[in-house]
């Protein structure tokens, strides 16, 4: 047995996920991140909302806890609160983060609570049979746009970005190392992170728009993908459709949420309740001496 | 006068109580007529290193209930109809996964943004089915103000004990009065501790009928796996049509066994009563000087409040309509306690109801006017 | 409780409703912490307590109180026309009412009340300097007219309640009332 694999529970296999799946490259992503960070799985809990990603945690053999479509932050906020000692990893597909959840996605990144979001991106509604994203590319055929989908696409790195998410990052399943060693430096990032991760569905989005096995759509991310070096030198056309990957956004010296709670608001607050008992106590000895 | 006699105002009383039953995290969004919870528990909770935090929406807040109740802690969150209806779905998985929650709902009339911020009684069926699926739930309403504190104690008591979200149900006037309480001391309390199970990871939900989960929290040694989706006993997804129904089996009756340690009511004036009262929250306290007044009258009129509304004192109601063949149901909406009954007291019985869904309470007078019609 | 032998009702309406919020508070905390009676203050709590017409219903009785609400007013205080339109129709036929002479000016069928018109807000700009004092003017005032507590009561309560820097100016409060009525 590999290091890496005290981190999957292997007894709740098979997966769901179909042949070729992107999911699985970063089911391995992570535990291999685990892994090499040495993490206690009795230390870690890894959270997801509903979708194929939202299936993940059951394959972790960590504490793990799949909840509803859309909300996987909201419980990892409630988590990272109460046990801010413990690292708290939230899986979330396009759909689940940023349509259903996307107001618990900025409200996470704006508080800087230490999650660490890996949030899948691979354009459409796999699960529920291919229906578009708010993250399908423009023109793409899905089971509900099909004559072509007229919506611009979120670019979610700039979103959290604006969101004040203090790490943000993307990567492809076309790179697995890549990918794995972004993983884990946002797992060792204390705010929120959150590391895109530009997946396939060939099944359900690729079949529909001429990539109908996994080769066809990583070509797709491969042809999409670029460095973020050679990103900021594009146009704004040319950006259109690209990926920049890597580190794109990171602060190191923003305070973490639970940090602040804890050493901000828990002290303020009980300085004021003493700051309160002592003016009653002064209160009743200065009336003592008006009776005496 | 006692030293803990204290002038609080509804919703305060909740959230001392709450804080004195040993919760330790809330999650909250600001909603009339509910937010003075949250505001005090701002205020109070970090005083004793717990913990506060205001979330986005309401979803929000009781999905980080839910979280936080996984990780050890004892959590309350506090809503009005709107965000009560918001929760809906984190309801539902509270019961699924099988977790201890208390939610207050402080009812205002409705439907949608409805009448902010007058009284209504009309979530009664929200409560009990307002989240989709066959579910147990205990919904508790109490009427006064010593029973706005004993009640949420023993919401927290209940939610521990059977592993279910409860609800404390009351209304905007109980919510807004400042009443005069004689506090009882912390010391005094029954606060029910839930044994730790020192049980393998795989085996949470293998029990037999009438028994709770195996639940050992996150981070305890054993890694778990916890699922809104339907399980088999170790946790793990299934559809699997046996295990499916079992699981269902088993959540109903780890509640439905013990009906006699979760029902609670208060009777005035039964012993010989004719015409049954049937009234809570504001009402029953319109109701009790309806029935005192009657009897100067000579009419031989009881009150029956229910501290447990659900599950629905069924029981109890059909031992005294053995007897009682004349029911008064008092509630401010159009209609919902009136059902159930319907449905729990025989044909023999008469039933009346006394309805208003317009932001105003039944007055004393009013009741009366009922009972001496009947 | 001394001199109170059955429920007592009162009634406070006015616009905005801190001023007639605090007085209804502070009654009954003098009736529970020191005539060991019992009290309930309920407010009309909506979006209207800014600026909108208000009520405070305060119940005080010699044993527990079983209705939240007024149903047969006893005593009423206000100090605007559109609240006492409002909040008039619970009054009993012979209860004690008192209304701005400023402000309100139509008071239509007034029964057998006891009729105190007087200028409560207008005095209290002009003696004390500061309208937020109305409520302890309308707390004096009650405790005058009713009796429902007593002044040494209200006195020492308001002692231990008032900021040290504002004492003497609560205290100027509550002869104001007394003086009014």
């Amino acid at each position: 047995m590999r290091h890496y694999e005290r981190y999957i529970r292997y007894r709740t296999f098979p997966t769901p996920w179909c042949p070729g799946c992107g999911d699985g490259v970063v089911l391995k992503s992570i535990a291999m991140a685990f892994s090499e960070l040495e993490l206690d799985p009795n230390d870690i809990v890894v959270v997801a909302g509903i979708g194929c990603s939202g299936r993940m945690p059951t394959f972790f053999n960590t504490n793990t806890l799949h909840t509803t479509h859309g909300r996987a932050l909201t419980f990892a906020t409630g988590i990272k609160l109460a046990r801010p000692d413990k690292m708290v990893v939230v899986i979330s597909g396009d759909g689940d983060a940023t349509a259903i959840g996307g107001n618990h996605l900025i409200h996470a990144a704006r508080r800087n609570i230490g999650i660490n979001l890996v949030l899948i991106n691979n354009g459409v509604y796999g699960m529920t049979g291919g229906q578009v994203s708010p993250l399908t590319p423009q023109k793409f055929i899905t089971e509900t746009t099909p004559y072509g989908n007229i919506e611009p696409k979120f670019d979610i790195a700039e979103l959290l970005i604006a969101a004040k998410a203090s790490f943000v990052a993307r990567e492809t399943v076309n790179r697995p190392v890549q990918l794995k060693d972004v993983v884990k430096k946002s797992f060792q990032h204390k705010g929120f992170s959150v590391v895109e991760v530009i997946s396939n569905c060939h099944i359900n989005l690729g079949r529909r728009n001429r990539m109908k096995d996994p080769i066809a759509m990583t070509k797709w991310i491969e042809g999409r993908t670029v460095s973020k070096a050679q990103y900021e030198k594009m146009s704004p056309e040319e950006r259109l459709h690209m990926y920049p990957t890597g580190i794109l956004f990171e602060d190191k010296d923003r305070l973490e949420y639970s940090d602040l709670y804890y050493k901000h608001i828990i002290p303020a607050a009980q300085a004021a309740a003493e700051a309160a008992a002592l003016k009653q106590a002064e209160r009743t000895s200065a009336s003592r001496k008006v009776k005496s | 006068m006692g030293k803990r006699r204290k002038v609080l105002q509804g919703n305060i009383i909740v959230a001392r109580a709450a804080i004195d039953a040993g919760c330790n995290f809330f999650a909250g969004y600001p909603i009339t007529p509910s937010s003075e919870i949250a505001q005090y528990m701002s205020r109070e909770m970090p005083k004793l290193g717990r913990d506060f935090i205001q979330m986005e929406d309401e979803i929000a807040s009781l999905g980080a209930c839910i979280g936080a109740s996984l990780a050890g802690r004892k959590v309350l969150t506090a809503t009005s109809g709107p965000g009560f209806s918001l929760m809906q779905e984190h309801l539902g998985m509270g019961v699924m996964a099988e977790i201890p929650l208390v939610i207050v709902n402080v009812m205002r009339g409705g439907p949608s943004t409805g009448l902010p911020t007058k009284p209504s009684q009309s979530d009664v069926m929200q409560t009990r089915w307002g989240t989709h699926g066959d579910h147990p739930i205990i919904v508790l309403t109490p009427a006064f103000a010593s029973e706005l504190y004993s009640e949420t104690v023993r919401a927290f008591n209940l939610s521990e004990r059977f592993w279910n979200p409860v609800i404390l149900l009351y209304d905007e006037v109980l919510a807004k009065a400042h009443e005069d309480i004689e506090l009882p001391y912390k010391k005094d309390l029954e606060i029910y501790k839930e044994k730790v199970h020192k049980i393998k990871d795989l085996d949470i939900y293998d029990r037999e009928i009438g028994q709770n989960p195996h639940r050992v929290d996150f981070f305890k040694g054993y890694p778990i796996h916890i699922d809104g989706l339907e399980h088999d006993k170790h946790g793990w997804p299934t559809s699997e049509p046996g295990t499916v129904q079992k699981q269902q089996t088993l959540r109903m009756q780890k509640i439905y066994h013990y009906l006699d340690d979760i029902i609670k009511y208060n009777e005035y004036y039964m012993d010989d009563a004719e015409i049954l009262v049937f009234a809570f929250g504001v009402s029953a306290r319109a109701a009790l000087p309806a029935v005192e007044m009657a009897r100067e009258l000579g009419i031989r009129a009881g009150l029956f409040q229910p501290l447990t509304l659900w599950p629905f004192p069924k029981q109890i109601l059909r031992q005294r309509f053995s007897r009682i063949k004349k029911v008064l149901t008092v509630e401010l909406n159009m209609g919902q306690v009136r059902y159930e009954m319907e449905r729990v007291a025989s044909d023999d019985v008469e039933k009346r109801a006394l309805l208003r869904a317009n932001g105003i309470p039944f007055t004393p007078g009013e009741v009366l006017d009922q009972i001496k019609e009947f | 409780m001394s001199n109170l032998e059955k429920r007592f009702e009162i009634r406070y309406g006015a616009v905005g409703g801190q001023g007639i919020i605090t007085a209804g508070a502070l009654l009954v905390d003098i009736v529970v912490h020191k005539e060991n009676g019992y009290a309930l203050e309920s407010p009309t709590y909506t979006a209207t307590v800014r600026g909108g017409p208000t009520k405070v219903d305060v119940i005080l009785s010699n044993k527990p109180i079983l209705f939240p609400q007024a149903t047969a007013i006893d005593f009423f205080v206000c100090t605007y026309q559109v609240p006492f339109d409002l909040y008039k129709s619970r009054l009993r036929d012979d209860a004690i009412v008192v209304v701005d002479s400023h402000l309100v000016t139509d008071l239509g069928d007034t029964r057998s009340w006891k009729l105190h018109s007087i200028p409560i807000i207008n005095e209290t700009k002009k003696q004390l300097g500061n309208v937020i004092l109305t409520s302890v003017v309308t707390l004096s005032l009650t405790q005058k007219l009713t009796g429902v507590i007593q002044y040494r009561n209200m006195v020492d309560f308001i002692r231990q309640w008032a900021p040290a820097d504002f004492l003497e100016l609560n205290m100027e409060a509550i002869e104001l009332g007394r003086s009014l009525v």
